[in-house]
């Protein structure tokens, strides 16, 4: 008896090779045969890692509009319908919350279901921080509920436009524990929400959704919490007049915002005419209310310097001469900061200016001017609105010396980060592992200086040590490029949901990533991070939605320098040359292990190349050590960030 | 009754003060001499005598804990004389012809002493509060030095 007929399929480095040769096969290789391939990798004979038909078929059914017919509609499919009016970007979720996720799918609004609450949380969250649209995030009472809440609360610092849903059991069992999983929603985001509520009036639910989204689009926006209990989401209405408050968007909603008075416009420009060196901190106010246009305008009229701030970069590309993103030691020459949507205000001292710099505020309300830093000037106004007021009033200037400063910083901080990269590189040398500020270098060769667009490559940028190096190589050039994940709140982990979101958005094509519809999209994260989100492998490639996401793996939380004691450091160890890259594999991606920059680069291109031709994300799992953040035996240890700029996280 | 220079010297003080700089600023006077205490970045409790008859404006043991001759202590020295250098653009430096800067390092604490002439009191001070803001936030801002800073100056062990 002859050996066991292997199956038919193609193995994934067979197709590989054939895919760089040009064979055509992106269009050949269905997700079942990706699935296959993965499996005949690995065992012969097992089953293999596959895309159901049914998830093939389900994705790709019509939508339905939710009009009242003769059957009425249910509270869920109220709610859903004004989802989809108000243009709800996307919905991320694990199962729970049936029948309101199951309406929202059906209106036809992109729809992700994926592997663990929080991690989806931080998805819509992604998703929404490089769009700038309203996203949801839905999971069951409870368990799935409270899973979510540290992505809930970054969002919530971050300023996200976030709709959090989650379903809570029935009023009727209300505080006799019936059955499973009961608990109080909302006294749990306290503080970690714009707005909550626990529906409790069927009837009210079309109200509630019209405040919900007055919420998520007014103002400075944050994550709204709704909660349904059966009695809400379940109740059958047979035409509008069932409902309070059935009334069109335009209705209850205004897309009117503030402008600022030509008063204090006049006294904002007699300020930055008298200064010798301004500076704009454009914050994520600027990018959400799409006053991108009128910032560079302001700059440019004036030669006014900007430099980003919040959880999203590129509305003021690093690369533009008035960009102060990478010129840190210019921060402390301002005599004058313009903060224009800086959501989360910094105190004094935590921002790199110096201790004489006049301040001006512009935000969309007024309750917050004046909040950690003293105002020489607050204005009351529309990120946008304001902008194009000055750039209207302000006379054309030029600051010659100004500009000059700005490109010798810039030039400076390229300077030092070429020191770094040959410590890096003797590093690596060294210890045959790969130090992190090589894997910036590396990647930023990668994303901007090869074949690729830069502009092209939406990125979410998380890890925790590695990422004080990699900050300072990875750059943005458009509005949306630059997610930083763990802005603020700084939680480990959600990474890959960032990057599910991002590329969801890439692949749909929404807002500012339109222009670059398909194309892959590349994170980084630790190998603490990375342990947290990395199921969600599985949602992309069942999505295919292809992603690259770097892994430095120094077997340790980063956090290992705070190890004091004999007996502190086992609780922060991990065992050594863990294989993440074998757990994508796993999951029906692709894995990549490299231990030297040569491998890295070579990997980064083979993940391309996959990501591009096939919809297939890869894990790259690049093996460092924690040895390299001793300031002793490999100097500097960590490098000098300073914020606000590229380097920064926490404002 | 104080001094016009120590009057110079107080407004500037309450000038940062009140762009929130300072925090809980106090000023005493003794043996003709004014001592400032206030509470700076990272919630650090400072503390600056001025001297009017010699014009100096020094803050005391700014830096604790610093060897004689350490590599710390000759980075701060040469930190500081860059400041006075062309190196640094004409509105970040310390003008030697009006301010002379010196580190005494004196039982492992290195304080800083600015010293000026009577028609630069103004600038003098403003050099001075600046380059002490300078120290604080670009030459503590150094990997090499994260964990003095932790021991130090009020940084979360959760940043190192």
């Amino acid at each position: 008896m002859g050996e066991p007929k292997k199956p038919r399929s193609v193995s994934r480095r067979d197709f590989l090779a054939r895919s760089a040769r040009g064979a055509g096969a992106a269009a050949a290789l269905t997700a079942t045969s990706v699935s296959r391939a993965a499996a005949t990798d690995a065992a012969p004979n097992m089953a293999p890692i596959r895309v159901a038909d049914q998830f093939t078929k389900s994705i790709g059914e019509a939508p339905v509009s939710f009009d009242f017919g003769p059957n009425g509609l249910t509270g869920a499919e109220v709610f859903a319908r004004v989802c989809k009016a108000e243009g709800l970007a996307a919905l991320f979720c694990c199962p729970g919350n049936y029948t309101m996720i199951n309406a929202i799918s059906a209106t036809g609004i992109p729809a992700y279901g994926g592997r663990i609450e929080d991690i989806m949380c931080a998805a819509a969250d992604g998703f929404s921080r490089v769009t700038g649209e309203v996203a949801a995030t839905s999971g069951t009472e409870g368990p799935g509920f409270t899973n979510m809440i540290m992505s809930i609360a970054s969002a919530q610092r971050a300023h996200t436009p976030l709709l959090v849903l989650a379903s809570n059991m029935a009023m009727a069992n209300e505080d006799r524990i019936g059955g499973i999983q009961q608990m109080y929603q909302q006294p749990i985001t306290e503080g970690i929400k714009k707005y909550g509520k626990r529906i409790t009036i069927p009837n009210r639910i079309h109200e509630y959704a019209q405040h919900a989204f007055r919420e998520l689009k007014s103002g400075v926006p944050g994550v709204v919490h709704l909660d349904f209990p059966s009695e809400v989401h379940g109740a059958r209405f047979k035409d509008p007049s069932e409902l309070k408050d059935f009334w069109e968007a335009s209705k209850y909603r205004t897309e009117c915002v503030a402008h600022p008075s030509p008063k204090d416009i006049a006294k904002a420009v007699d300020l930055i005419q008298k200064s010798e060196r301004p500076m704009i901190v454009a914050g994520q106010g600027v990018f959400l209310h799409k006053g991108w246009d009128a910032l560079k305008r302001v700059a440019e009229m004036n030669d006014i310097a900007v430099v980003e701030s919040g959880p999203v970069r590129g509305h003021f590309g690093d690369e533009h001469r008035l960009s102060a993103n990478l010129a840190s030691d210019a921060l402390g020459s301002a005599d004058l900061v313009i903060f224009v949507g800086q959501y989360l205000m910094p105190n004094v001292g935590e921002y790199r200016f110096n201790p004489d710099v006049k301040a001006i505020r512009v935000h969309p309300v007024a309750e917050d001017l004046g909040r950690n830093w003293p105002l020489d000037l607050g204005l009351v106004s529309d990120e946008k609105a304001a902008l194009e007021a000055l750039a209207d009033a302000l006379p054309k200037r030029q600051r010659a010396a100004w500009v000059a400063e700005l490109a010798a910083a810039r030039k400076k901080f390229e300077s030092l980060n070429d020191e770094y990269y040959a410590l890096g590189v003797k590093y690596s040398q060294q210890t045959g592992v790969v130090h992190p500020a090589v894997i910036g270098k590396v990647l930023a060769d990668f994303l901007y200086r090869g074949d690729i667009p830069k502009e092209q490559t939406t990125f979410a940028q998380g890890g925790w040590t590695g990422a004080s190096w990699t900050r300072r190589w990875l750059r943005a050039y458009r509005p949306g490029q630059m997610n930083n994940c763990p802005y603020q709140y700084y939680p480990i982990g959600p990474d890959v949901g960032h990057l599910l979101g991002a590329g969801a958005a890439m692949q749909l094509g929404v807002g500012p990533q339109k222009a670059y519809q398909g194309a892959p999209v590349f994170g980084f994260t630790g190998d603490a991070g990375i342990a947290y989100s990395v199921m969600e492998f599985d949602t992309l490639t069942k999505y295919k939605i292809p992603a690259i996401m770097t892994v430095y793996n120094n077997n340790a939380w980063g956090m290992i320098t705070a190890a004091q004691g004999p007996r502190s450091h086992h609780m922060y160890l991990f065992q050594e040359h863990l294989r993440y890259d074998r757990i994508a594999e796993a999951l029906g991606a692709r894995g990549e292990y490299v231990t030297t920059p040569d491998q890295y680069k070579a990997a980064l291109g083979r993940a391309y190349q996959a990501a591009t031709r096939e919809k297939i994300s890869t894990l790259i799992n690049v093996q460092s050590s924690r040895d390299f953040l001793s300031t002793q035996t490999f100097p500097p240890g960590t490098p000098r960030n300073l914020e606000p700029g590229v380097t920064a996280y926490m404002h | 009754m104080k001094s016009d220079e120590t009057a110079v010297v107080l407004d500037a003080f309450q000038h940062y003060a009140a762009r929130g700089s300072f925090r809980s600023l106090t000023a005493v006077s003794a043996a003709s001499k004014t001592e400032l205490r206030f509470i700076w970045l990272r919630d650090v409790a400072f503390r600056v005598v001025f001297d009017p008859a010699r014009r100096t404006l020094t803050f005391v043991d700014m830096l604790p804990a610093i060897a004689p001759r350490s590599e710390m202590d000759r980075s701060l020295r040469a930190f500081v004389k860059l400041h006075a250098s062309l190196a640094v653009p004409e509105h970040r430096r310390v003008d030697p012809r009006r301010v002379a800067v010196k580190v005494i390092n004196r039982g492992g604490a290195a304080s800083v002493t600015c010293s000026f002439k009577t028609r630069d009191v103004s600038y003098g001070v403003r050099k001075a509060v600046h380059l002490a803001h300078d120290i604080l936030q670009d030459f503590l801002n150094d990997g090499r030095y994260i964990h003095y800073c932790v021991e130090h100056f009020n940084v979360s062990p959760e940043m190192a």
